[in-house]
């Protein structure tokens, strides 16, 4: 069934906000179709944001959906976030 | 103790400061002695196993744009000799910042090539500073030891290259230092060999990230791992790990504190490799081929000089009269995990460092040079970097020999 667009919603405001507050400096205005890279994303945020992921959305992504492009934007990671 | 040997300057630290100011001051005439406490001059770049060349370049808005060294004369030297040498490799375009790739190795090696062809210049190895006189706002004279055997020389002026202000404080001088939790974190950085030519190709990075912090959510790895990047060295089959430490309280002058970051970093270390063997592609074989020999220490005390750099010269690109050196390099923060870790100047113009910034402002003879200059916190995130340091190192030798004129 596929989601609603609420939920889809809470879940991109909940992954933003976990980055902002735990992983980077984001600008007040950072929207969640930017590019996290160039907001400064590397190997080592990546390893405490799956760390938060797991805590907040009870889920371990799996390793196959790690990738460049899946991480590129809050919107691209809370797809691979199962509804809850 | 036998009779004070005289000599015109001491440089206190044979980091790349060290190196910098000591060939300097002794090229400009002076009789120029380099103590160093460990075995290898080099400082960061070569004892703590930091492997590229950061503060070289001006920086560049595109890569169409050419590349310009920020500081010609000893940063362009030693760079150029660490290539022809073989021990680096580039420059290299790493996001929006052009670097040189070296093995730190190398680097000690072409140090010790060029101090030895430097005629007025004695460099001391395995040789600490114990205590300072002073006297009528002047050093006079500086106790040396090594293995047991205390010796005095007077001294014309004083270079403190030795990146903790070390010689300022033993000397009285005035000093800053920021509060714990504001200081750049330690970087602990260890080599691997062995690992396949492909075990950080493509998105490997992000597979190890995910491996890593599975490991660590299950308590097979220490919490300090999530610290730890990889990167290739001057070769593809050289991998350096570097661990970001957050070891709290922490305080980068004290043997407690800087104790428990070798140690943690040497555990952590061999917990990653021996995790990595175990379960990451191309990790099968890899094994550690050196550790440090002292942790990356980014920042601690600062000497007060008769001018201070600040965040706003540094972001605003701003000009001084007659700079002694240029810095280039953006604030580079690692105060915590979080990002950003950098913040660029405006238009990417270099910031003057003015030579007020190498002179203490209690001692008249007392000159720094390195990451422990006179600036603020947030602009030592800028100057602390290897291109930057030979080029305040420079300048305090060529400045500490004009004043013997």
């Amino acid at each position: 069934m596929a989601e609603i667009p609420d939920a889809i919603a809470k879940k991109e405001a909940k992954l933003l906000s976990i980055l902002s507050s735990d992983i980077l400096e984001l600008a007040p205005d950072f929207r969640t179709t930017d590019d996290l890279f160039e907001a400064g994303l590397d190997s080592m945020s990546i390893m405490r944001l799956l760390i938060h992921v797991e805590t907040a959305f009870g889920c371990r992504l799996p390793v196959s959906q790690v990738n460049r492009e899946n991480f590129s934007t809050v919107k691209k990671i809370a797809a691979l976030i199962p509804a809850e | 103790m036998s009779s004070p040997e005289k000599i015109d300057i001491l440089v206190v630290g044979g980091g790349t400061a060290g190196i910098a100011a000591a060939v300097s001051a002794a090229r400009a005439g002076a009789r120029t002695l380099l103590v160093e406490r460990r075995n290898a001059l080099g400082g960061m770049a070569s004892n703590a196993l930091v492997h590229t060349l950061c503060g070289l370049y001006l920086l560049r808005n595109d890569d169409a744009q050419p590349l310009a060294y920020a500081n010609e004369g000893f940063p362009r030297e030693l760079a150029e000799r660490l290539i022809q040498a073989g021990g680096a490799s580039g420059p290299v375009r790493m996001g929006k910042l052009d670097v040189l790739p070296h093995q730190p190795a190398a680097l000690a090696a072409v140090a010790d090539d060029i101090t030895r062809q430097t005629p007025n210049l004695t460099v001391l190895l395995h040789t600490d500073l114990t205590d300072l006189i002073s006297g009528s706002g002047q050093i006079q004279a500086a106790h040396l030891q090594s293995r047991g055997h205390v010796f005095e020389v007077a001294v014309n002026s004083l270079i403190d290259a030795s990146g903790d202000a070390e010689a300022g404080a033993l000397a009285g001088a005035a000093f800053e230092c920021a509060p714990a939790d504001r200081l750049q974190r330690p970087a602990y950085i260890f080599g691997i060999g062995g690992a396949h030519e492909t075990a950080l190709a493509g998105d490997a990075r992000l597979r190890l990230a995910h491996l890593i912090s599975g490991a660590v959510a299950s308590s097979q790895l220490s919490v300090e791992a999530l610290g730890v990047a990889f990167r290739h060295g001057v070769s593809q089959d050289e991998i350096w790990a570097t661990i970001d430490l957050q070891s709290d309280p922490y305080d980068p002058c004290s043997p407690e504190c800087l104790t428990r970051v070798e140690d943690c970093g040497r555990r952590v270390s061999f917990e990653i490799i021996r995790y990595l063997r175990a379960h990451a592609e191309g990790f099968e074989n890899a094994r550690i081929t050196c550790t440090p020999a002292q942790a990356g220490i980014r920042e601690s005390r600062r000497l007060s000089g008769l001018a201070c750099l600040t965040e706003d010269d540094i972001l605003q690109g701003r000009q001084v009269d007659n700079p002694a050196a240029l810095a280039c390099w953006p604030l580079e923060l690692r105060e915590n995990a979080k990002g950003p870790r950098f913040r660029f100047p405006e238009e990417n113009r270099p910031a003057g460092i003015s030579l007020d910034c190498l002179r203490s402002r209690t001692f008249e003879n007392l000159f720094v040079a390195g990451r422990c200059i006179s600036c603020t916190h947030e602009a030592q995130a800028s100057i602390r970097v290897t291109g930057t340091c030979l080029a305040t190192g420079e300048a305090a030798g060529r400045a500490a020999a004009a004043i013997l004129r």
